[in-house]
């Protein structure tokens, strides 16, 4: 009886190995593109720090690394359904690095399978992805033009981004990471580093889906503080904007 | 037999571990940097520039020299620091950070700055301009924190827009922000540092401060790259550092002269003159030919004692994968729900990797 039982346990262990339960449950992706320009827009230098020292921070603070996919390497067919079921959606957190502009974020490969990802393409949450950083311009605006993302929200909780143009600083993605693992919720330390990176003209965004009672607005990464339910499906939404000046 | 199973369940925990450790290690070691070969080498598009403002006034106008400033972290914020704790209280969810490479300073009460989304039904009453004024008023007495210098004041809101089920439509405030900008000779300091800014909660009570107020020292008067000179700079890369997409034309509506200060955790030794960009991007093929603002920096002395910001480093990028390696489990995350956040109260550098 008494091996039996040790057995088990061991099958437990190993299974639970396998599975990456015992330390895959938190997970983080980026992708980023320095070399835009195949995609008609500028080149840019900073995207790499701003995505890998985000990634860099999570993963110091117990989270998986799924993957960190860079210029041609990103591609617009990881976000996009069903295929973003086996990349983006796969996270639990996900952070983006390039251009962007209303609803619309920019790639750098052309081929899989083009430059843009629009918002009527994104299905995220049905999955896992609870939390989408687009470090972009102008993706989440002002004047409802943000409900342009509604039908993206699948489960998934919130999206950070800006409202309007926002500059190629280096440390964005590590002011945010450190915040969020010192326990701040998303929107918190999202408006932290738009603030700390950022001057006149520029407005950071949060966007949220509520589901009845349901909230996500003080949702803090998993590990560092509590969590709303999923939103799905929800009800209403709401974004919120924060001047940077 | 009993022995035999045990030591395959054994091999299959060893095996497992180590197919975990070497996804790990696969994706750090077979890194590829900045893309492959196989991407066209296509340049992008150009962007039509349009001049709204008469240069030959500007030109005439706008000085050719200026003074350059040597910078060192400011002393005045460490010693706010007691005193801003003391405002805040012991029962807020404090945090206060202070940054070597500014000496910057910003504190928050987390359970007010950004700390809560009102829901459609919530009644929340406009912003009271007077009682925030006052409490700003208030509160920079109570810290002495007010600017010694010549600044400029700006009052600004942060909101949020809601939806409800039948698609109704509503803007509630947020709450508030008065930022205080140091003046120089005349031009003003902007950028993410040279501000003393007090953030409010909807309520109008005080959730924040931030200082970046690093102090300066008259270092030489410089001559400048001139008007027609910072024109040249920006045509050759109008968008320069802005994340905006899909841009084939953009307005210059104005240019002006101005100072730039780094961030708060950010080492700067100089504070340069700059020329400011006030710019309106449109957007190449969409129907509306809806602008988007935006500004350019374009640094203004001859000779740049040193970049206008800190520069990247190198990073590597993962192998691509034809699948993740593993499925998540939620079951560990439900436990994480009960745990609640933590209130750091740090007065230390953070340092990031």
């Amino acid at each position: 009886m008494k091996k039996t039982s040790i057995l088990a346990v061991l099958f437990l262990l190993g299974g639970m190995a396998t599975s990456g339960w015992c330390d895959a449950d938190r997970e983080v992706a980026v992708e980023w593109i320095n070399i835009c320009n195949p995609c008609g827009n500028n080149d840019l230098s900073c995207r790499d720090d701003v995505a890998v020292r985000f990634y860099n921070i999570l993963r110091d603070n117990g989270y998986v690394g799924l993957f960190n996919f860079g210029n041609s390497l990103a591609w617009e067919s990881d976000f996009k359904e069903p295929g973003d079921q086996n990349w983006i959606d796969k996270a639990d957190i996900a952070l983006h690095a390039d251009h962007g502009n209303r609803c619309r974020f920019a790639f750098g490969n052309t081929t899989h399978d083009d430059c843009r990802l629009w918002a009527d393409e994104a299905g995220w949450g049905n999955k896992d992805l609870e939390w989408i950083i687009f470090d972009d311009c102008s993706c989440v605006q002002h004047d409802f033009q943000w409900t342009c993302w509604e039908d993206a929200f699948r489960g998934l909780h919130l999206i950070a981004s800006f409202d309007t143009n926002a500059h190629d600083m280096c440390d964005r993605g590590e002011y945010f990471a450190n915040k969020l693992v010192d326990g701040w919720t998303l929107m918190q330390a999202w408006f932290y580093a738009a603030e700390q990176t950022e001057g006149a003209g520029t407005f950071a965004s949060v966007m949220g889906a509520n589901k009845g009672s349901i909230s996500p607005a003080s949702d803090h990464i998993w590990g560092f503080g509590s969590q709303s339910a999923d939103p799905y499906p929800a009800d209403s939404y709401w974004c919120s904007f924060h001047d940077c000046d | 037999m009993q022995a035999t199973k045990l030591s395959g369940f054994f091999v299959v925990a060893i095996i497992s571990a180590f197919l975990l450790m070497d996804s790990q290690a696969w994706a750090k070691e077979e890194a590829v940097r900045h893309g492959s070969a196989s991407q066209p080498n296509v340049t992008a598009t150009e962007i039509k520039v349009v001049y709204k403002v008469d240069l030959e006034q500007l030109a005439k106008k706008l000085p050719g020299r200026l003074m350059v400033y040597r910078t060192s972290p400011d002393q005045g914020g460490e010693s706010q620091m007691e005193a801003v704790k003391k405002f805040f209280g012991s029962e807020s969810n404090m945090v206060v950070d202070m940054q070597k490479a500014s000496g910057g300073i910003f504190a928050a009460d987390l359970n007010r700055l950004w700390a809560r989304v009102p829901g459609f039904n919530d009644e929340v009453p406009p912003l009271n301009r007077k009682q925030i004024l006052a409490a700003t008023a208030t509160f920079l007495y109570e810290i002495n924190g007010n600017p010694q210098e010549k600044t400029v004041r700006r009052f600004s809101t942060d909101s949020v827009e809601l939806t409800d089920k039948e698609g109704k439509q509503k803007v509630l405030p947020l709450g508030a922000n008065i930022t205080y900008r140091r003046i120089l000779n005349g031009y003003k300091v902007i950028g993410p540092g040279g501000k003393i800014k007090i953030f409010h909660d909807s309520e109008g009570m005080v959730a924040g401060y931030l200082r970046v107020w690093r102090s300066l020292k008259a270092e030489s008067v410089k001559p400048l790259i001139g008007v027609f000179g910072a024109r040249d700079e920006f045509n050759k890369n109008p968008l320069g550092d802005t994340l905006l997409a899909d841009i084939s034309e953009v307005n210059v509506n104005n240019i002006t002269l101005a100072y730039l200060e780094r961030g708060i955790n950010q080492s700067q030794n100089y504070l340069q003159p700059i020329y400011v960009f006030d710019c309106t991007a449109f957007y190449k093929g969409t129907e509306k030919a809806e602008g988007t603002r935006y500004t350019r920096y374009v640094a203004a002395l001859t000779k740049q004692p040193e970049p206008l910001w800190q520069e990247g480093e190198e990073y590597k990028s993962d192998r691509r994968r034809k699948a993740l390696p593993r499925q998540s489990s939620k079951v560990q995350k439900m436990s994480d729900e009960s745990s609640q956040p933590t209130s750091p109260f740090t007065l230390e550098d953070k340092d990031p990797d």
